[in-house]
């Protein structure tokens, strides 16, 4: 069952195409990884699924109810910006309807609780973002998405500027969380993309290519083939 | 000095200004300086000169004109980059220098003798009134309401304002509420410390809080009480060696920092 359809989109940036007519589907429970070059419109489509931009046409369906967990490049951030680690994962708890003194539930506070510990963060948790490696920014950041109970978690090259140690433990979070829901991964990681073959699209201002390696089906778009 | 404070109204208002102003700019300074609005705020001050002038030519209060050309600066800053691939550095720019122009222009037009623009530009706490001392307790108040009552809102949308966005808060409403609490804290302390010298006020106590913090809350905190020692202190030298009051507040400031800075690594180092 598709949980999200992307049909036909186009995205301009002040005269300037990001995206032409991507036509995409997400399978529920699917591990979905997109590739391709930088300025490729990879971060445009994430977003749009997200709804922070808008599609100058076409449109995304989705599923009714589906919870989305995001997760941005853990190097987009002012590393220096006073917040401590339990407070940047109970931010995803937050309510969307503003209200003067507002608190978060008991529950709210026991479901970071439980994230935390899940993830090995427990002896982080009172640190200062600025005090983290990158790995453990970006593993506080899936914490902060992992607690809005998410049924699908988008992630933006989560791995980028990681050692090998670190990506591992990464993908390990993201396949234990892929065993029931679903995930998409933009990543520039080839060579683990290599080492578990799944559904994959390159993306170049449109999807160059979509192929599942695992059946090995391969669908190609407008006859290019890389 | 407390003799002096009693003695005279006009020394018991700059006492209580110093100490409203310096809660207004713990809070707003905080904001401005992790949001890195600081440029953005030098822009939104110096706008205001317009409105000012713009006050005098219609025989209105010049501050209620500062007030208007301050906000609709900084809302105008924001729609504009938001719809325009303009830069919102080059913006900040334009608005800066077209509102100094206004400025400049609406007072030429002002018939009569030219007024003294030197309070605005570089404020005189000395000066202040007790209805204006009345206002800037009501603004300090609603700061302090407004950012004790939303703060873990305040708090999500300073470090990743995308990401509340995602979760479905509005953000355009916490920018909106945000930018006018920044012009309207901006215009107030024009009176204390002027255009020129405000953006001072917004950013060195907090600076020298920095260093004995990194909790968002505390910054705040810190950096009112250093801003009311720091204003109280300049006020005081205004007084006794007659210099300008915007002046020595600022000298005062960056001497605290400049001293607190030192001494807090020797600290740390004797800690370790």
């Amino acid at each position: 069952m598709n949980i999200i359809d992307i049909n036909n989109i186009s995205v301009e940036y002040f005269g300037t195409k990001a995206l032409e007519g991507v036509c995409l589907s997400i399978v529920d429970k699917e591990f979905l990884s997109i590739i391709g070059p930088n300025g490729g419109g990879k971060t445009t489509l994430i977003k749009t699924i997200l709804g922070l931009v808008k599609p100058s046409s076409g449109i995304v369906e989705i599923k009714k109810g589906l919870r989305i967990g995001y997760v941005p490049q853990h190097t987009k951030f002012d590393r220096n910006f006073p917040i401590s680690v339990h407070d940047v994962i109970i931010t995803g708890r937050i309510k969307p309807k503003i209200r003067m003194f507002s608190r978060y539930s008991e529950e709210d506070k026991r479901l970071t609780d439980d994230i935390i510990e899940r993830l090995g963060l427990e002896t982080l948790k009172n640190r200062q973002i600025g005090e983290l490696s990158g790995g453990q920014l970006q593993k506080v950041l899936i914490a902060r998405a992992l607690v809005t109970e998410p049924d699908l978690l988008i992630l933006d090259e989560p791995t980028a500027n990681l050692d090998a140690e670190n990506k591992n433990e990464i993908y390990k979070i993201l396949h234990k969380f892929n065993e029931d829901k679903a995930v998409i991964l933009v990543t520039h990681d080839i060579e683990y993309l290599n080492n578990n073959k799944r559904h994959v699209v390159l993306l170049n201002k449109k999807i160059i290519y979509s192929g599942d390696s695992r059946r090995n089906n391969h669908e190609h778009y407008h006859g290019e083939r890389t | 000095m407390i003799g002096v404070l009693i003695e005279y109204d006009f020394m018991r208002n700059a006492f209580y200004s110093a100490l409203l102003s310096s809660v207004i700019c713990g809070i707003i300074g905080t904001i401005i300086v992790e949001k890195k609005l600081v440029s953005m705020s030098g822009g939104i001050a110096h706008t205001s000169f317009g409105g000012i002038g713009l006050g005098f030519l219609l025989g209105i209060e010049p501050l209620i004109g500062g007030v208007g050309f301050a906000v609709s600066a900084a809302l105008g800053i924001a729609s504009i980059k938001r719809r325009t691939s303009t830069e919102a550095d080059t913006l900040i720019g334009m608005f800066w220098a077209v509102g100094m122009a206004l400025g400049v222009i609406f007072i030429a037009l002002t018939p009569g003798y030219p007024p003294d623009m030197t309070t605005y530009l570089f404020g005189d706490i000395l000066t202040v009134s007790s209805r204006f001392v009345k206002i800037l307790a009501l603004t300090a108040f609603m700061t302090v309401l407004l950012s004790i009552s939303l703060f873990r809102y305040l708090k999500g949308y300073l470090f990743d304002e995308e990401y509340l966005k995602i979760l479905g808060i509005n953000t355009t409403f916490m920018e909106y509420l945000l930018y006018i609490s920044i012009s309207v804290g901006i215009v107030f302390l024009i009176k204390v410390v002027g255009i020129v010298l405000s953006i001072a006020m917004l950013t060195i106590p907090i600076a020298t809080a920095k260093i004995f913090s990194r909790d968002l809350g505390r910054i705040m905190i810190y950096s009112t009480l250093i801003g009311s020692i720091t204003s109280i202190g300049g006020m005081w030298f205004s007084y006794m060696y007659n210099i300008p009051s915007g002046a020595s507040i600022i000298m005062v400031s960056i001497l605290v920092y400049a001293l607190t800075y030192p001494v807090s690594r020797i600290i740390s180092k004797k800690r370790v």
